[in-house]
């Protein structure tokens, strides 16, 4: 999940990039509201985490251009302004989501995986296929009930295919998902992380879920989703 | 609590009451005159009838016979009374209602008619006249040895009708005042009601104001309904609910301020420490030690702004005033803002001058000086232009010192200039980074005031200027 945080605090920016990254995601960080909007003008993101009073521009004008150019990239407001009138401003201006500072680094985690599953479609945070089994809050992962041992990387690709299922996702997207957006495209990360993760898979007896592309990327052809 | 209403219908009806009385005892006193005076008429015209009936001849005095032209002296109830002396005393004649009783007599000046209330014989309160005269002669009588004889009448009459009519009239008085009196004050609460109906709409209108509803003017919504003795009420509660309005936002700015500028430290501090504790792994401690004790240092360095503004509005600092070698000061306080701000004015390669003349002495609480110093140093170093100079001169003349800071401060616009002193200023709305928080200047205000040293900010082709000015100096050399 590629991860956008727009804030001004030098300290705060850095501890939630480090935080972020560790909890899966594949973090951009800019200090100010112009460098902000520009990234995310410029790039795909699944999820933005925005602060209100930047530099340069405000966290609401950021807001307010990224909708009027048509981005519907989840937003999440991380701001210290706690009163209803700005929490209502931001929502009405397109925001997602809003989270008063100081904050739960765990409610920001589970609020941030609220938004992912919102991307798609999936309101369970247990996602099934086959008896392949996915909880986005713990991070872990099960195949007909038995725990398949993934490292964070591993379970972000898996996340991802499971997310997606039924679409090809590209390498490129894969490898920019595992936070590994500035590596060499013949790197083979994603060949790599994808390969362990089949074999940790057969290793509890699962079949061959994820089919390869040639050229194209990586695919889980079947979802099912289903309430516990 | 005084009821407006109620004292001045209180005045309204004492003073009608009063008018009233006065009224109606000149009133009493017109008709009890005038009245007495018709009765008193009628006493001196018997008396004249009487007189002109007394004659006398040949040195004897009578009375011509009285009962057919003057029955109201026959012997009857309700009779008038009338007796005739002669000069030595001796009843010449009496009326028969008097029978053999007598009627006071006075002894009063020849000619002049004398009256006064009496008793009369049948024990009726009445009224006298008693005259002195010359009964009347021939003009051709010889006067007995050469002397006008004298006789003295005196007739009376009972007055129970004339007091009869003087209580009518009493009464009517009385009950007419109370009756205007009982009038006036229920007109007067009437028009009272009406005419203060205006106050008490604008106490409703009052009533019903809210927080945020001190924005409302007053005297625009009344402007067609209220009397015009209430505008200049109008117009001060417009500029006491604009104060009031004022301060509201002013304390809100403030809280907004002070949440905003604890909660961010403080939502760095919990994440540090949540993402520290989930996993320990990451991060060296030393670099997280360092970074809560950068946040503990900001948090601190608001709340000890604070408190020293609170204190100062308070009035809570004492002063320590001593002679302070200005020169010896300034240097120090320079040193410790090369110390505390090193990396800063290292980065922007900003330099410190000093220009103050040597040997000039204060008297001041030299603590409280260099703290104001120090905080003006630490702006000028935070906000100056890189590689500008931040300079510190002092003058002195007659007693009195100017202490200037000045620093190139090519951001800065002349509208920021007079907001520079408020709590949690910044320049930058963002409010980013958390070195200062906007209550430096705001403390020199305070600590200025508190040592009666006047401030004055200004900005002159880009060169931000702080001027300290009073009297302080002590000597100079």
């Amino acid at each position: 999940m590629r991860l956008l945080l727009i804030e001004d605090s030098d300290r705060l920016r850095e501890t939630l990039d480090r935080g972020l990254r560790r909890a899966g995601y594949a973090v951009d960080t800019a200090a100010d509201g112009r460098s902000g909007l520009s990234l995310a003008m410029e790039r795909a993101y699944d999820l933005i985490v925005l602060d209100l009073m930047l530099p340069e521009i405000d966290g609401l004008s950021v807001l307010k251009s990224l909708r009027e150019a048509g981005r519907s990239t989840h937003i999440l407001i991380l701001s210290a302004k706690d009163v209803v009138e700005d929490r209502v401003q931001g929502l009405r201006l397109g925001a997602d989501d809003y989270l008063v500072k100081p904050f739960a680094f765990d409610e920001l985690c589970a609020r941030l995986e609220a938004l992912v599953r919102r991307s798609y479609q999936a309101k369970n945070p247990t996602l099934r296929i086959g008896g392949l089994e996915v909880d986005t809050t713990s991070r872990r992962a099960w195949y007909a009930g038995r725990e398949v041992k993934l490292t964070p990387r591993e379970y972000r690709i898996l996340e991802i295919l499971v997310l997606r299922a039924g679409q090809i996702v590209s390498r490129r997207d894969l490898r920019e998902d595992v936070n590994e957006p500035e590596s060499d495209s013949a790197s083979n990360i994603v060949d790599v992380l994808v390969f362990s993760i089949r074999r940790k898979l057969q290793e509890q007896g699962s079949p061959s879920l994820i089919q390869t592309r040639r050229s194209q990327g990586y695919i889980i052809e079947t979802i099912e989703t289903s309430a516990p | 609590m005084t009821s407006l209403r109620g004292r001045l219908t209180l005045l309204l009806v004492a003073g009608m009451g009063l008018l009233l009385a006065a009224g109606s005892l000149v009133l009493d006193r017109a008709i009890t005159t005038r009245l007495l005076h018709a009765f008193d008429a009628t006493l001196i015209a018997k008396a004249k009838s009487l007189e002109t009936l007394t004659e006398q001849q040949k040195g004897r005095v009578w009375l011509e016979p009285t009962h057919e032209v003057m029955p109201e002296f026959e012997a009857r109830l309700g009779a008038e009374y009338f007796q005739l002396w002669l000069a030595d005393g001796s009843v010449l004649a009496r009326s028969h209602s008097l029978r053999s009783g007598d009627l006071p007599r006075f002894g009063g000046p020849l000619a002049i008619p004398v009256l006064r209330d009496v008793t009369l014989p049948d024990g009726r309160h009445g009224r006298l006249i008693e005259l002195r005269f010359h009964p009347r002669r021939e003009k051709d009588e010889p006067l007995p040895d050469g002397e006008l004889l004298d006789a003295t009448l005196a007739v009376a009459g009972s007055r129970e009708e004339l007091d009869s009519s003087l209580s009518s009239l009493h009464a009517i008085l009385v009950f007419f005042v109370l009756g205007l009196l009982m009038a006036t004050a229920a007109l007067v609460r009437v028009s009272l009601r009406v005419g203060l109906a205006p106050l008490n709409d604008l106490a409703l209108q009052l009533d019903s104001l809210r927080a945020d509803s001190l924005g409302q003017s007053l005297s625009a919504e009344n402007a067609g309904n209220a009397p015009a003795e209430l505008a200049p009420l109008l117009r001060h509660l417009d500029g006491l609910l604009a104060r009031l309005k004022e301060s509201f936002e002013r304390e809100r700015a403030f809280s907004e301020n002070l949440a905003h500028e604890l909660r961010t430290p403080l939502a760095e501090l919990r994440a540090l420490a949540e993402v520290g504790l989930r996993w320990p792994e990451e991060g060296s401690r030393p670099q997280v030690l360092a970074e809560v004790r950068g946040i503990a240092l900001q948090m601190e360095r608001i709340v000890l702004n604070l408190l020293a503004l609170a204190r100062c509005d308070g009035n809570q600092h004492t002063l320590w005033t001593s002679e302070v070698v200005l020169e010896a000061m300034l240097g120090e306080a320079v040193e410790r803002c090369r110390s505390g701000l090193g990396r800063e004015i290292a980065e922007t390669e900003i330099e410190l001058r000093l220009d103050v003349p040597s040997g000039l002495t204060l008297v001041t609480d030299g603590e409280k000086l260099a703290l104001v110093l120090s905080n003006l140093f630490a702006n000028a170093v935070a906000h100056g232009s890189p590689g500008g100079p931040v300079t510190c001169s002092a003058t002195a003349s007659g007693g009195e010192i100017a202490l200037t800071v000045s620093n190139p401060a090519a951001s800065l616009a002349p509208e920021d200039v007079p907001r520079m002193f408020d709590r949690f200023w910044r320049k930058d709305a963002s409010r980013s980074g958390g070195q200062h928080a906007g209550l430096g200047l705001a403390l020199v205000s305070s600590l200025c005031r508190l040592l009666k040293l006047d401030v004055e900010a200004r900005l002159t082709g880009g060169v931000f200027e702080i001027t300290l000015r009073g009297p302080l100096v002590l000597k100079e050399t």
